[in-house]
């Protein structure tokens, strides 16, 4: 809707509001968030672009071309030799790689009563105010494979490619192309990233973790180290409790012999 | 302290010849034993529990990206984990009328499982991630795929769930490891008594 603002005044005065200086919008950031998407890329309509050049006798159409940036050094020519515009789809041209292909064809938008921003807030009037003021290119995912589709196919864009539109005012009686903008800025789609490539390595430890980790593995070393040597002295003192049961039985028996042995050195 | 070993000639006789099976059979035949092997292996379980419960709360909770590659991988996947996970999320997302772990955002700058179920001219985000009315109706479900930010949640729900899982997991933790620290003195007296007897 921006650029709908700046044209208003622009057209008022008379002076800049010609076609060949105006550009294909892309759709206002604050109405269409997710833009450009994967496969899509919606645009402004062309609001208040054509007015000059319509005249109150016949009826007129809009045509919307595309074309990938790098076919721009080829071919951009949209209209042949005697002014009509060119019948090229997505298919003859590879998906806009080899030149312009045409995406849509619409209705002269309505400059006189353009959609308001603000009426995008009421729930009935929403997609309404969608459908006249911006343009999706890329929408369609099955006119490509249905056999009986008959009217211009809008099939999805490649990602990470930059595209470039153009608005044509088509007289439809004649079949002539009375007015046309210029190429749009480039325009780039979304680049998706691999869901395996996201890295979920927390990167520094928390402080928690330390403590209690370096904490429950001294307690545990001090544990282990306790026990074995709990079993170490019980043993110890098993083993010594064991013998000298047995050496005390030892030294009662002798002392029997010595005892006689004193008393009968004392008698002689 | 030898007066229980003194008390039968046989095993008198047999710790004699020092047998080394016997003595171990003796040491575990004594209960107090018993007891300090069993603590120990139920100590060291207990340690490496809270040492593995507060690890990898660090990786929930300390940044979005395990959250969100999990979700990525995980939501709207046909096995029995994706159904599981794919049920706790449209539950947060619902409850907390968030979208994804950082936005809506998230379903469309990477691939996922969800994007090869819905292609991105259809749905670029779960529908759970638009507005809904009093009736759970979805407001305007153009409106939600554009993005226009009065019909979609820009919310992102690991705000959420990082508060949740660090609520439970450090009250968790800290209390299990006051245990530890208790049980440690006690298994330590238990052992000094046992040298004693």
């Amino acid at each position: 809707m921006q650029g709908y603002w700046l044209l208003l005044p622009l057209c008022w005065l008379g002076q800049l509001c010609v076609a060949q200086n105006l550009r294909p919008q892309i759709a206002n950031p604050k109405l269409a968030t997710n833009n450009p998407t994967l496969t899509t890329i919606a645009l402004e309509k062309p609001f208040c672009v054509f007015d000059d050049s319509l005249s109150p006798g016949s009826s007129y159409m809009v045509y919307l071309y595309a074309m990938a940036d790098s076919a721009s050094t080829v071919s951009s020519a949209v209209t042949d030799n005697s002014s009509k515009p060119l019948n090229t789809t997505f298919q003859d041209t590879n998906g806009g790689q080899l030149g312009p292909y045409r995406v849509a064809l619409f209705n002269v938008p309505n400059c006189g009563s353009p959609p308001l921003l603000a009426d995008v807030v009421n729930m009935k009037k929403v997609s309404d105010v969608l459908k006249q003021y911006l343009f999706r290119v890329g929408d369609d995912v099955t006119c490509l494979y249905d056999p009986n589709f008959s009217g211009v196919c809008n099939p999805p864009l490649d990602e990470d490619t930059t595209y470039r539109f153009k608005y044509l005012l088509v007289d439809v009686v004649a079949g002539v192309v009375k007015d046309q903008t210029l190429w749009s800025d480039p325009m780039k789609t979304r680049r998706v990233k691999q869901t395996s490539t996201i890295d979920t390595w927390p990167g520094r430890r928390s402080g928690g973790m330390i403590v209690i980790t370096s904490i429950l593995s001294t307690l545990i070393f001090l544990l282990v180290v306790g026990f074995l040597a709990s079993i170490f002295f019980f043993v110890m003192a098993s083993r010594e409790t064991s013998t000298e049961t047995t050496h005390e039985s030892q030294t009662t028996q002798q002392a029997v012999p010595t005892s006689q042995g004193s008393s009968e050195g004392v008698n002689q | 302290m030898g007066s229980e070993l003194a008390e039968s000639p046989q095993r008198q006789n047999m710790v004699e010849k020092g047998n080394p099976f016997i003595v171990g059979v003796l040491i575990l035949g004594n209960i107090i034993i018993l007891y300090l092997v069993l603590m120990l292996i139920v100590y060291i379980f207990e340690c490496a529990s809270c040492i593995t419960s507060y690890t990898h709360r660090d990786f929930v909770v300390s940044n979005h990206r395990m959250v969100t590659k999990q979700m990525l991988t995980f939501y709207a996947a046909p096995t029995a984990q994706g159904r599981e996970l794919t049920r706790m999320w449209d539950r947060i997302m619902m409850e907390q009328q968030c979208c994804g772990a950082t936005g809506p955002l998230d379903w469309v700058n990477h691939t996922s499982t969800f994007r090869s179920f819905y292609p991105e001219g259809l749905a670029p985000w779960p529908f759970l991630c638009c507005k809904r009315d009093a009736n759970f109706v979805i407001l305007s479900p153009e409106g939600c795929r554009v993005g226009h930010v009065d019909y979609i949640n820009t919310k992102g729900c690991f705000e959420h769930i990082e508060n949740a899982v660090n609520s439970y997991t450090w009250g968790i933790s800290w209390f299990g490891f006051a245990i530890l620290m208790f049980t440690c003195p006690v298994m330590l007296l238990a052992m000094y008594h046992y040298t004693t007897l």
